[in-house]
């Protein structure tokens, strides 16, 4: 049954009951006619009672196609209904292919942009990638973002020359400890790599004398970035200078800062003072100019103990208020202590104005030289990493990462992919193949000359695709006989029905012959059956057919 | 650019629309039961026609 064919069939229908409508109009006027001219009675009666006959039958029939017509509506109404799902259960799945697809992209762009900034291979990012995947979990989804870990690991390679210096949940670590404590990760990263470096400490003690010297800044009123960034300007000559630890150069930062001095102005100090010779001249003539009784032996004492803040306090002791010095006074103060008169007036007005808890100094302290964890662990979860908008914009890439950490797998990734467009390939085919043969079919006046010849052009393309279903059609056979061959299968609209193997198919047409059908045929043996049932014995053409109960055992309604 | 898309997709909506309405009633017109009542009511028309013939 070729498609198509109910749709012409349904045409010649129509046709053949217009036909009709004419022929039962015509004949009416046959009717008429005869009736006007006066034709005998008996033709007359005899037509009429013909045509109302073939009218009622008319009736009839136009009921059945009405009928008809109201059947076709609602199958069409069912199979529209089905159509729908299909194609929408299609645009699922294309969705679905096309969120992957996105994934997939993602994944992608993760890895290549990990790969270029920690100047690493495809595969060696997709494993830092999952590694920082993994400790993007739970409540740390809000608090750091890989491209923030991806700068802490940088920052950590600089400082340590190698990436076995540390590992992803340190890096994870420092960069919550920088977003909580509001210091740039390279401070934070420096601070906690030369702690470890240089001091000795672990990785843990490190963090927790960052929090602990937040703690301490607070506590003297100073704020704890700018004495990062002091750090971060003259720690390293500071350290080459004084031979301090990290942790001590930390307080010493925060010490100076409380008095308004840098680390700078500290090692300013202690190199003037260190000069003895020079020093101790400059410090007569001061003296003599001034009429004061300075004396920087104690100060000098303090730098070579290593408490460069008690030097400084003492220098700033002795020296006194030095408002009132003229030019010369003011050259002989610097070259005896290495700071202008400016930076002193400046510290003594802080000293003045700074409103200090010394109990919580103290307090701050001695937390911070013990190395109390406990205490910097809780001040620590005291302090939020983000804002609300930062944690909502952390979770959900932080989340995808997750997801897209554990398929970093370029060769899985790349067949992910093809897989993906292969499917939707074949769906965007199906859809296409079907829906274009069907507009094509349309008249160019529907949809406008120009939107059939561009469809035309995708058609083509399209056929490609078609031709694959179409490859299965059966071959045409005329009049015949198909052998058994080991086995036979019919197809029909009911399915497939395997045939037993010795069974063979005699094909033709009109096999009943005087154009009856094949029931007919049915009859016929169903006649013989039964008249060799009563005789059991039968001749046929001359010979003699015995015993034919073979035949009783035909199956019934054959025909 | 946002034009542009919308007029995709409507014209889309539109085509896919008229796509599926067709496909639907040619499938409704192909289905068996369908076919046979075709059939039987033409065989019907028919029988009429030659019926009418004849009165001629």
């Amino acid at each position: 049954m070729a498609k198509g064919d109910g749709a012409q069939e349904k045409a010649n229908l129509q046709a053949s009951k217009q036909l009709l409508d004419i022929k039962i109009t015509q004949q009416e006027k046959i009717l008429d006619l005869y009736v006007k001219q006066g034709t005998n009675q008996e033709e007359i009666e005899k037509r009429t009672k013909r045509l109302l006959n073939l009218t009622n039958q008319h009736a009839k029939v136009q009921k059945h196609l009405l009928g008809l017509e109201q059947d076709i509506t609602k199958e069409e109404g069912k199979q529209e209904k089905s159509l729908f799902k299909q194609v929408t259960a299609a645009g699922s799945i294309l969705a679905v292919t096309q969120k992957m697809k996105e994934a997939v992209d993602f994944i992608s762009k993760t890895q290549r942009d990990t790969a270029n900034s920690m100047s690493v291979t495809l595969s060696k990012a997709a494993k830092i990638n999952k590694e920082i995947a993994k400790e993007l979990k739970f409540g740390m989804v809000v608090n750091t973002t890989r491209g923030e870990i991806l700068e802490t690991m940088n920052e950590m390679d600089a400082l340590f020359r190698t990436s076995n210096g540390y590992s992803a949940a340190q890096a994870k670590t420092l960069s919550v400890t920088a977003n909580k404590l509001n210091i740039s990760r390279g401070e934070a990263t420096k601070l906690s790599g030369m702690m470890q470096l240089i001091d000795g400490a672990s990785f843990e003690s490190s963090n927790s004398t960052m929090v602990l010297a937040k703690n301490l800044a607070d506590a003297g009123n100073v704020k704890f970035g700018k004495v990062m960034k002091d750090i971060a300007n003259s720690g390293k000559d500071f350290a080459n200078f004084s031979g301090m630890s990290l942790k001590n150069m930390i307080r010493t930062a925060v010490e100076t800062r409380k008095m308004g001095f840098e680390l700078n102005d500290a090692m300013n100090v202690a190199n003037k003072l260190l000069d003895i010779e020079g020093s101790i001249e400059s410090q007569m003539k001061f003296n003599v100019l001034t009429g004061k009784q300075a004396n920087f032996d104690r100060a000098r004492a303090l730098v070579l103990e290593g408490d460069m803040a008690g030097a400084l306090q003492a220098v700033k002791s002795e020296v006194g208020d030095i408002s009132k010095l003229g030019i010369l006074e003011r050259k002989a103060l610097e070259d005896a202590v290495g700071l202008r008169a400016d930076q002193l007036q400046i510290s003594n007005s802080i000293s003045d104005i700074a409103a200090t808890n010394a109990d919580n100094e103290k307090a701050a302290l001695k937390a911070y030289q013990e190395g109390n964890t406990q205490l910097a662990e809780q001040l620590l979860s005291k302090e939020h990493a983000t804002t609300a908008t930062e944690a909502a914009a952390n979770a959900e890439e932080n989340i995808k990462m997750s997801v897209a950490g554990q398929l970093q797998n370029q060769k899985a990734l790349k067949g992910v992919m093809m897989g993906i467009q292969a499917t939707q390939a074949i769906i965007a085919g199906l859809s296409s193949v079907k829906a274009i043969a069907e507009l094509t079919a349309m008249s160019a006046m529907t949809v406008g000359i120009g939107m059939v010849s561009t469809l035309a052009a995708v058609a083509t393309g399209a056929a490609y695709l078609s031709g694959a279903f179409s490859k299965a059609k059966a071959p045409a056979m005329n009049d015949g006989v198909i052998g058994p061959d080991g086995g036979m299968m019919v197809s029909g609209p009911k399915g497939s029905i395997q045939l037993n193997k010795e069974d063979s198919i005699i094909a033709g047409t009109n096999l009943g012959g005087g154009g009856g059908s094949s029931s007919e045929i049915g009859k016929k043996l169903d006649t013989m059956i039964q008249l060799l049932s009563q005789q059991r014995t039968l001749n046929v053409s001359g010979a003699q057919l015995s015993e034919v109960m073979a035949l009783e055992s035909v199956p019934v309604g054959m025909g | 650019m946002n034009i542009n898309k919308i007029v995709t997709a409507l014209l889309g909506a539109f085509l896919a629309k008229k796509g599926i309405k067709s496909i639907a009633k040619k499938r409704a017109l192909n289905d068996p039961k369908i076919r046979n009542r075709i059939k039987q009511l033409q065989a019907d028309l028919d029988a009429l026609n030659n019926e009418l013939d004849k009165m001629d």
